[in-house]
């Protein structure tokens, strides 16, 4: 499988994991209706772990961007909100 | 609704119901129930179409003789496995499932169901005969419409299959993994141009 360990740019990591949620969210919905697909659930495992694996390497760098990965993150305290969010000046 | 659930309690008849003859009772002037003749279901009387009409329990004529032929008439416990199949579908979808094996013997049938042979959309009809009349003859401006022996106020939409999958970066920039679903709207037809 693919580590999202080569992704030093923080933009570039964020860019691939805006990619692979994108692509995880459509299969989820080609999934509602065709439940049975087999090829369709396989893509789905490969690119949802990929996802995990890039949140908890962004959460390791740059601070949490959802709850479920807040306790990845490095920093002992409560980070939550210290790292700009992607959205404001300096997040990417 | 409080009266006639009351009516009910206390065994009086309610006007939103007709009183169900009862064995032994003397119902006077009120006509009987009509009741289901099962004998138009027995070959002996296959010619006595007459009497078949009358009972009620049989559709028109045409549609009759097309549930016969699917073995509809058959004893009973055979004839409903022969209903759960589908083969008293309307016409066109009854021999879509024809051909795909469905009415096969049960143990084969189940398997065959499992597959979803029998989901594909609505085979095409043809146009009712009020369109055919309204359309203008030596016009041709609705010839080239390919949903024109379609029903109209229906919407169809065929079943995706899993190909065409693309990239997840060239997925994210054009809005969906499946290439067959790029399709920016250009006002006109279903395709991309």
């Amino acid at each position: 499988m693919e580590t999202m360990k080569n992704h030093t740019c923080r933009a570039d990591l964020l860019n691939h994991i805006y990619e692979v949620s994108f692509a995880v969210d459509d299969v989820k919905l080609y999934l509602d209706t065709h439940p049975c697909d087999e090829e369709a659930m396989e893509f789905f495992r490969k690119y949802s772990c990929m996802r995990n694996e890039a949140l908890k390497e962004y959460s390791e760098n740059f601070g949490p961007l959802t709850i479920d990965t807040a306790v990845c993150s490095d920093c002992e305290k409560w980070n939550w909100i210290n790292e700009p969010w992607p959205w404001q000046e300096g997040g990417c | 609704m409080a009266n006639y659930q009351n009516n009910m309690r206390y065994g009086r008849q309610g006007n939103m119901r007709p009183m169900r003859p009862m064995p032994g009772m003397h119902t006077g002037c009120q006509p009987s129930a009509p009741q289901m003749d099962t004998r138009c279901c027995d070959p002996a009387s296959k010619r006595d179409v007459t009497h078949r009409e009358d009972c009620g329990c049989r559709a028109p004529e045409t549609d009759r003789i097309r549930r016969e032929d699917c073995g509809c008439c058959a004893p009973e416990a055979d004839r409903i496995r022969r209903e759960d199949c589908g083969c008293c579908a309307p016409e066109a979808d009854r021999i879509r499932r024809e051909d795909c094996g469905c009415c096969a013997p049960e143990a084969d049938r189940i398997r065959r169901e499992d597959c979803g042979c029998c989901t594909p959309p609505p085979e095409p009809r043809k146009a009712p005969e009020c369109r055919e009349r309204i359309m203008p003859k030596n016009c041709g401006c609705m010839m080239d419409d390919p949903l024109y022996d379609m029903p109209i106020a229906m919407a169809y939409v065929p079943w995706q299959t899993w190909c065409g999958i693309r990239d997840i970066c060239e997925g994210f920039r054009s809005g969906t993994i499946f290439k067959e679903l790029d399709k920016p709207f250009l006002g006109r037809g279903g395709w991309k141009r």
